[in-house]
């Protein structure tokens, strides 16, 4: 699995009237494809930090003193405002902590949750648009450069054949548009009379009239013709009788015409759904290109010839030119990614001397950036992250070391005059004074150092993997995947989503999150809906956007149990459908353990322990996690709750050692001397604790935990057996 | 008279402190709270579960007179706190009508004696509506003159710790409301009683002089804590105490509950919707669905046999720091109209087993007999 997000060694601080905060301090973690990652802790421990600066929505006082956030290729640290829009609630969704405060008082639901639908859509169209234009013109080039050379009649050729795929990709997407939304009606239909039905056979059918007239829109929706086609008269016909049967019964209560009716619709439509799907995508080709009618085949027949017809005219060669260009290019950034190891090599050289000139290392940084550049393969459609922010990193690293070493020559002169007026007033007063001399701030230049040399080597390992790999690439796959990216863009672009459309997204939204008479509460203001329910607005108003990562801020505390459960339900079932990665913020470890693949503890701004959900709750190492287990009741919970005693720290003075010591009764002395480093436990799980040095005494978690893990290893092992 | 039909859970003890009898709360349209009827005995943790907007804040702001309830009766310690009319009213409304059906009946008959008849109906209408206006003005009566210094002890802890808490008073303020509006005028007392409760709470007498907002959220919830302890309550309803706080800090609130009520012997009713938490807490839990109690039992018989159809949905929604289990869970959902078949029976409160009450008709009655049997 590929790393969605990768957060790497992230420190962000508060501009506060006493003083600077820590908030986070220097944390890392990686969120793969389609996992969720849960990040635990208590209120203040920098959990709603760490997801907004990924969110790039610090407060304004926020300060980011170093590190990476990466996604698709790009640092979100660094990069523009403007930039950001097209990430921020498009790719990646937040789900608030207080519904209250994230809903607008004076704007209707419905127009909240179809704004950022309306914009994103544009925005997407656009930049869909533009990746697709971009992307083709670039494929024309190199196809052209590998497959043509010296010869112009191919060149006009292959350049005919990129504007044709344009073409007849626009037909592609008007047919399958159609058919998708015929289908869904079909869907949404069956459900509804399935649901009458069921209410009718109760006897508890109420709001008929809503009822009976979506269904009969629905029903109406499905005509296409792949979908309901030769029983369109009939459907029309069971429609318009079952509008004037509906209306009959309500004064006669008697329901048997409706019933019947219902059911020959629902026939209709299961037998449309049940029909296999044509292949829009060689359809378009054949419609646009071959001017002639569609010959009158059976649909899996239709789908061959269509098949064969697009590939002997159009799409075997297309594929060949699309992977001799691939490779072309590929090798030629190959040679050139060579050179750059090479040089990135030698460079470590000069950024491991003792002694610095900023001349010098400002040109060897732009070579080396400039080179790296130009080692990109432009062709890859998957942006390759640690080539794509190599600048930015480096930059900064740099920049940090001189910064430094400026800030060190201030620092120690302040401090110099300051200490020696305090030890000339201290000696005339005869003994201490009443205030301090604050310590020299001095950045520690080795480190910064090592910082560039981290980077400059990251790249280069990534560099010989890359190179090393060489052979095994598969460049057919890969023009195949080059196509399906194409179609991709162009239904990005093709999907306009309109104000009606929006609309019933919205509503289907609303009732897949669980508001019941979505159309009515469509029209209200949040200070109508109950806490549970603003809730789901909130929930849907991020899923709206269909982002990629969704990060969950406490999104369940506020709920009962029933709608908990549902929630997360629909959260990991969305996951599922959509591949999302998910960050989960909370501090209910039961719904940790639910949901997580991965759990990071974090505490005072550092993630104490950080493993997969099986290893944090079985065999977890952390006294601070212990603590969060045992102070935690489940149904088995008979015993005193053993709760944390004080508070966090105060995050303006860090504590030297193990910000956790002072709470912590398992602490050791040297927890109060020095910071303990993560161990490593397993391949996937360390923690930060003393504890796990192997000078350290042995210490069994509390009785608590040791009882609960000991019990669920005894109901898993019953439950295999039983 | 069908709307009187007591469901009353019989208690076997003279030890109940407050007894909640057929309590309606209406809201217009809306039947929050429908014929919940419960005792809460002495020393007890009493539980109230259910989903948000299920009624049980109602029911515990209801017993705190914050609204003047629709229908029923509440009594603490014996005497009546509490008391609707509305049930009155619809009985007198009912009782009109079928006169004025039978009367018409009367009349269209050719019976030689209906006149007698009538005025012996309308003799017997008469007493009942008399009887009732009775009923109704004694409930008036005991709503409007209840004994403040009973009243008082019965205190509330709110849910949001936040917003509870006045911002522009201090600590000393907060607590000491309650005795200043009581009538005790004596600084130094007060302070002194303000002191006592701040420890008995786990905060210190430093404390007092500050403002809710220098206060973490676990020690703003001591903070409401302390202003219902410094009145000597014999009941406290806690609603929702510990929901809007971090877990570390509700183990913290948790404790210190607990302690209380087994150093200072309070009652308390406690609302949540954490089933965790409630049943790690609760002697004994009720679970509400709208508006009405569907299941009360001892908490751990119920969470060892739930009966009710939706007390089974709530049990299986609980989330619990165990992956394995977690994977495997499997949330079993509430439809009323399928769960239930009372199209021929309405279903009232019934005890299948001793202290096990279940909203049930008869055929489900034996289902749930044979459950518990089996």
């Amino acid at each position: 699995m590929a790393n969605k997000l990768e957060v790497r060694n992230l420190r962000i601080s508060f501009r506060t009237v006493s003083g600077k905060l820590q908030a986070v301090r220097d944390i890392s973690f990686d969120l793969k494809d389609g996992e969720t990652l849960a990040i635990v802790g208590e209120s203040g421990s920098g959990k709603s930090v760490t997801s907004k600066a990924i969110l790039g929505i610090l407060a304004g006082n926020a300060i980011i003193d170093g590190g990476e956030i990466i996604y698709d290729g790009r640092d979100l640290l660094k990069i523009p405002e403007d930039e950001f829009y097209k990430i921020r609630g498009d790719k990646i969704a937040m789900i608030f902590q207080d519904p209250l405060s994230s809903l607008n008082p004076i704007m209707r639901i419905g127009k909240q949750l179809t704004e950022a639908m309306i914009l994103k859509g544009k925005a997407r169209q656009k930049s869909c648009r533009k990746a697709f234009n971009e992307y083709l013109a670039r494929l024309e080039k190199a196809m052209i450069k590998s497959n043509a050379a010296n010869d112009p009649e191919k060149a006009r050729s292959i350049s005919e054949k990129c504007k044709n795929f344009d073409k007849f990709e626009g037909t592609h997407l008007k047919l399958e548009t159609a058919y998708n939304s015929a289908v869904n009606n079909a869907n949404e239909a069956i459900a509804e009379i399935e649901n009458a039905l069921f209410l009718i056979e109760k006897n508890a059918f109420k709001d008929e009239k809503n009822i009976i007239s979506n269904i009969c829109e629905l029903s109406l929706g499905t005509v296409n013709d792949y979908v309901v086609s030769d029983d369109s008269a009939e459907l029309h016909t069971l429609v318009s009788s079952l509008k004037t049967a509906a209306s009959a019964s309500k004064k006669s209560g008697n329901y048997d015409e409706v019933t019947a009716n219902l059911n020959k619709i629902n026939e209709i439509l299961k037998a449309a759904i049940a029909k296999e799907m044509p292949n829009f995508f060689s359809m378009g080709y054949y419609l646009t290109f071959s001017g002639e009618p569609l010959p009158d085949l059976p649909v899996s027949e239709l789908n061959q010839f269509l098949r064969k017809y697009l590939d002997d005219n159009y799409m075997l060669e297309f594929i060949e030119y699309v992977e001799n260009a691939l490779r072309d290019s590929a090798k030629e950034h190959l040679v050139k990614k060579e050179a750059v190891v090479k040089e990135l090599k030698e460079s470590l050289n000069t950024f491991r001397a003792d002694v610095y000139s900023r001349p010098e290392i400002d040109t060897l940084v732009n070579k080396l950036v400039k080179d790296v550049h130009d080692s990109i393969d432009p062709m890859e459609i998957n942006r390759d992250s640690t080539a794509y922010t190599f600048e930015s990193s480096l930059r900064s690293a740099v920049e940090v070391y001189f910064n430094g070493e400026k800030q060190n020559v201030v620092e120690t002169k302040r401090y110099e005059k300051q200490k020696a007026s305090y030890d000339r007033k201290a000696a005339r007063a005869g003994g201490e004074l009443s205030w301090k001399v604050t310590p020299a701030a001095i950045v520690d230049l080795q480190l910064a150092k090592d910082n560039i040399c981290t980077i400059i080597i990251r790249l280069t390992e990534h560099y010989e993997e890359l190179l090393a790999q060489k052979d095994q690439r598969d460049y057919g796959e890969e023009a195949v995947a080059v196509i399906d990216y194409l179609k991709l863009n162009a239904s990005g672009f093709a999907n306009k989503v309109t104000r009606r459309l929006a609309k019933l997204r919205a509503l289907k939204l609303m009732e897949e999150v669980g508001i019941p008479e979505p159309r009515k509460r469509y029209r209200q203001y949040p200070f109508e809906f109950s806490g549970g329910m603003r809730q789901r607005i909130v929930i849907a108003i991020a899923l709206a956007a269909n982002p990629d990562i969704l990060i969950c801020d406490e999104p369940t505390t506020a709920l009962d149990v029933t709608i908990q459960a549902q929630i997360l339900e629909l959260i990991n079932k969305l996951k599922k459908e959509r591949n999302l990665s998910i960050i989960f913020i909370t501090h209910d470890l039961g719904v940790v353990a639910n949901m997580a693949d991965k759990i990071a503890v974090m505490y005072a701004g550092k993630i104490v322990e950080y493993g997969t959900s099986r290893d944090v709750f079985y065999s977890p190492a952390h006294p601070y996690t212990w603590a969060l287990l045992s102070s935690m009741p489940d149904l088995d919970t008979n015993e005193k709750l053993e709760a944390i005693p004080g508070t966090p720290p105060n995050m303006i003075y860090p504590p030297v050692g193990d910000a956790f010591a002072e709470r912590n009764k398992f602490a050791l002395k040297i927890d109060f001397e020095k910071q303990p480093p993560m161990f490593r436990i397993s391949d996937t799980h360390s923690a930060a604790t003393w504890l796990l040095h192997p000078d350290a005494p042995h210490v069994d978690p509390p009785k608590i935990v040791t009882e609960r893990i000991a019990r669920s290893k005894k109901n898993a092992g019953g439950d295999s057996n039983g | 008279m069908a709307e009187l039909n007591k469901q009353v859970t019989p208690s076997n003890d003279d030890n109940v402190l407050l007894r909640v009898e057929n309590l309606s709360q209406h809201f217009g349209e809306l039947k929050a709270v429908d014929n919940v009827s419960f005792d809460i005995k002495k020393g007890e943790v009493f539980g109230l579960v259910g989903e948000s907007g299920c009624g049980k804040t109602t029911t515990g702001r209801s017993i705190i007179k914050l609204y003047n309830i629709t229908s029923g009766s509440i009594y603490f310690k014996g005497q009546r706190i509490g008391a609707g009319t509305l049930s009155y009213k619809n009985a007198i409304k009912d009782a009109k009508k079928k006169f004025k059906d039978e009367v018409a009946e009367l009349k269209n008959s050719d019976d030689p004696d209906k006149a007698a008849v009538i005025a012996e109906k309308k003799a017997e209408l008469g007493k009942l509506i008399s009887d009732m206006r009775k009923q109704i003005a004694s409930a008036k009566y005991d709503n409007s003159h209840v004994d403040k210094d009973l009243i008082t002890q019965i205190q509330m802890i709110f849910q949001d710790p936040i917003a509870s808490l006045d911002p522009r008073m201090t600590v000393r303020e907060i607590i000491s409301e309650g005795l200043v509006i009581k009538g005790m005028k004596d600084k130094k007392q007060i302070d002194e009683m303000v002191y006592d409760v701040l420890e008995t709470v786990g905060l210190v007498r430093e404390h007092a002089g500050r403002y809710p907002h220098e206060f973490s959220g676990g020690q703003r919830q001591r903070i409401g804590v302390a202003r219902s302890v410094i009145m000597k309550p014999e009941l406290i309803i806690a609603d929702e105490p510990v929901s809007a706080l971090d877990v570390s800090i509700q183990a913290q609130v948790i404790n210190l509950l607990n302690d209380l009520r087994h150093d200072l012997g309070i009652t308390i009713l406690f609302v949540a919707h954490d089933l965790s938490v409630v049943k790690y807490f609760s002697d004994r839990i009720g679970v509400m669905y709208f508006g009405k109690l569907v299941e009360l039992a001892d908490s751990d018989e119920l969470f060892k046999h739930p009966l009710h159809p939706y007390t089974r949905s709530l049990l299986s929604a609980i989330p619990l720091p165990d992956p394995d289990y977690e994977k495997n869970r499997k949330r079993i959902t509430y439809v009323p109209l399928r769960d239930h078949d009372y199209s021929v029976e309405q279903p009232t409160f019934r005890e299948v087993s001793p202290n096990h009450f279940v909203l049930c008709s008869d055929s489900e009655e034996e289902k749930y007999r044979s459950i518990i049997g089996g």
